[in-house]
């Protein structure tokens, strides 16, 4: 009864364990799932928002978050209308559509590394420094 | 002899228990040499407590219990965490996470199940508990009645003064009052020496006046319903329970009152800000105008006058966050960024913190779907006895019933550091043992 019960134990123990370890690929798809998600938004605003420099480049942030630094770009009456935040080596981590009645966000805040999408970062930084000039 | 040598343990146990709590607090204290010492003399106090409930299940081994349930429980969320270092977006963050979690649960299991056979020792470690939080109470009014404007935070346009005594904002040291509340209530119903139970009751009032004073919603609604959970254990008639009911509802609708008197101070009607203000610059410092980390909920958006009216039952701006880290929660649905890796970006107008402000949400964006219900199934292994089983140790029960409350307006389940993790998993466990144990 007693060799029983302890295999019994056993076997369930081990399960758990598999199960557990199984866990990991599970939440490494996730992970990657959720990143893809996001950059094909961050690659839509993108899209919408054409060359980085155009006349509609009309605002800018610095260092926001994990010290990110973001292009705004104006459509219609709206000078926030898309943007997007990017990091030092030039990966874009966000990207912002106020188009409609209420901002659509894609991040990887969490994780900028995943992101593959990539601009000029040294162009990007070359504006964002353009507009933070006092005006002459 | 051997009966002394438990009876030693036991108090030494609950002493250092009560200092680890102590040290715990400290180190969620505004007071800087608190903090300072606080933090290591918490680390020290856990290896002691440790100690001694392994010498103590050691030397008592035939009287250590535990319902297997529950150590599977323990162990299963215990390996979740560890095992989510392998899709973690922080993995060494994690890991750190999940060495406090492994540490606190095995000191806990530890202390617990050695109370199974003893309910003297189940009363000493609630008193520990109890005595803990006093404590630090005392010290945030002796901290009033000699600097003022330490143990207050000064009103706003948003809040009204808020007593924080020794903790760091008004909302801190609620939450280890309201978890010690249930503990105070069963001490003054429990049958023995007057002057005890009158005790207790001094100090259920103190903690309650406190909380109060603190205008912490979640803690002051936490502290009370889980009074309610004593008085529905405790072995009491069923018309003495009702009016025990009644009078706790009442306090806590009298507490609630109180908690409107004060006045924020009165707001300017600032205007929404401008779809583009000029500046000198040749762009918008979009920042000054729509702010990321208040953007949702904002004025720019709601096209409404700036500012926040905070009232008794208002919640639009958390409920604007809660929303928003589900909806970051489901990302990743199923199993999270992490233990520990509570990743929440702040976007919402109104809102000033730094996660969502609830341990349910918390664990879902951390540990996902999977990690949330292994939590909950744990939870309700634990305390599924006690509701069935009256006699169960009705502090511990209403204690912990206090914790999941918080739990709604606070993240501290995995939070190491919060001045309510120690007591809170210490409880859980202590909850699930046995009804011999009262």
């Amino acid at each position: 009864m007693s060799t029983w019960w302890q295999r019994r134990s056993v076997l369930w123990a081990a399960a758990a364990v598999v199960a557990l370890l199984a866990l990991i690929p599970l939440g490494r798809w996730e992970a990657r799932r959720h990143a893809q998600n996001e950059i094909r938004g961050i690659r839509s605003v993108l899209a919408a928002i054409g060359p980085l420099d155009q006349p509609s480049l009309d605002a800018y942030r610095i260092g926001v978050g994990p010290g990110l630094d973001c292009l705004l770009y104006k459509r219609a009456a709206n000078p926030f209308a898309l943007e997007i935040c990017f990091d030092g080596a030039g990966r874009v981590v966000e990207g912002y559509d106020r188009r409609g009645g209420s901002p659509r966000i894609w991040s990887l805040r969490e994780d900028p590394s995943a992101s593959t999408v990539q601009i000029d970062g040294a162009r990007a930084l070359a504006l964002v420094k353009r507009l933070s000039q006092p005006r002459p | 002899v051997t009966r002394l040598s438990r009876e030693r343990l036991d108090l030494a146990s609950a002493s250092v228990l009560a200092l680890l709590v102590l040290a715990g607090a400290s180190a969620s204290s505004n007071e800087h040499l608190l903090r300072t010492a606080g933090s290591p003399a918490r680390l020290l106090l856990l290896v002691v407590l440790g100690g001694l409930a392994l010498v103590t299940a050691l030397r008592f081994r035939s009287e250590w219990r535990l319902r297997p349930w529950v150590a599977a429980g323990a162990a299963a969320f215990c390996a979740l965490a560890f095992v989510s270092t392998g899709w973690a977006v922080l993995p060494m963050s994690t890991l750190k996470r999940d060495l406090s979690l492994a540490a606190v649960l095995v000191v806990a299991v530890l202390v617990a199940g050695s109370t199974a056979h003893s309910p003297r020792t189940t009363r000493l470690l609630l008193d520990g508990i109890l005595v803990a939080a006093a404590v630090f109470a005392a010290g945030g009014l002796v901290l009033w009645l000699f600097d003022a404007s330490k143990a207050v935070q000064p009103a706003t346009t948003e809040y009204a003064a808020r007593f924080q005594g020794l903790g760091d904002n008004p909302d801190t040291a609620p939450l280890l009052f309201a978890i010690a509340m249930p503990i105070a209530l069963q001490r003054a119903l429990a049958p023995g020496a007057r002057r005890a139970r009158a005790l207790a009751l001094a100090t259920l009032l103190g903690l309650a006046a406190a909380v109060t004073a603190s205008g912490s919603r979640g803690g002051l609604l936490a502290g009370f319903l889980s009074l309610l959970v004593v008085v529905w254990l405790a072995p009491m008639t069923l018309r003495r329970r009702a009016a025990a009911s009644a009078a706790v509802v009442a306090a806590l609708a009298l507490c609630a009152w109180v908690t409107t008197v004060p006045s924020a101070l009165p707001q300017h009607g600032t205007a929404a800000p401008a779809l583009a203000q000029p500046h000198g610059h040749r762009g918008i410092d979009a920042e000054s105008v729509l702010p990321l980390e208040a953007e949702i909920g904002s004025p720019w958006w709601t096209h409404k006058a700036a500012g926040v009216h905070r009232s008794l039952f208002g919640a639009s701006s958390r409920v604007r966050a809660l929303q928003g880290a589900i909806h970051q929660a489901l990302g990743r649905p199923l199993l999270g960024t992490g233990f520990g890796a509570e990743l929440f970006v702040s976007r919402y107008y109104g809102f000033h913190s730094g996660n969502p402000e609830d341990g349910y949400v918390g664990l879902l964006m951390q540990v996902g779907a999977i990690g949330l219900a292994l939590f909950v199934a744990f939870v309700a292994i634990c305390m599924a006895p006690a509701l069935r089983r009256r006699a169960l140790a009705s502090a511990a029960v209403g204690a912990v019933a206090a914790g999941l409350l918080l739990g709604l307006s606070q993240s501290f389940f995995h939070a190491a550091g919060d001045i309510v993790f120690v007591p809170f998993w210490l409880l859980l466990l202590l909850g699930s043992q046995p009804a011999e144990s009262t």
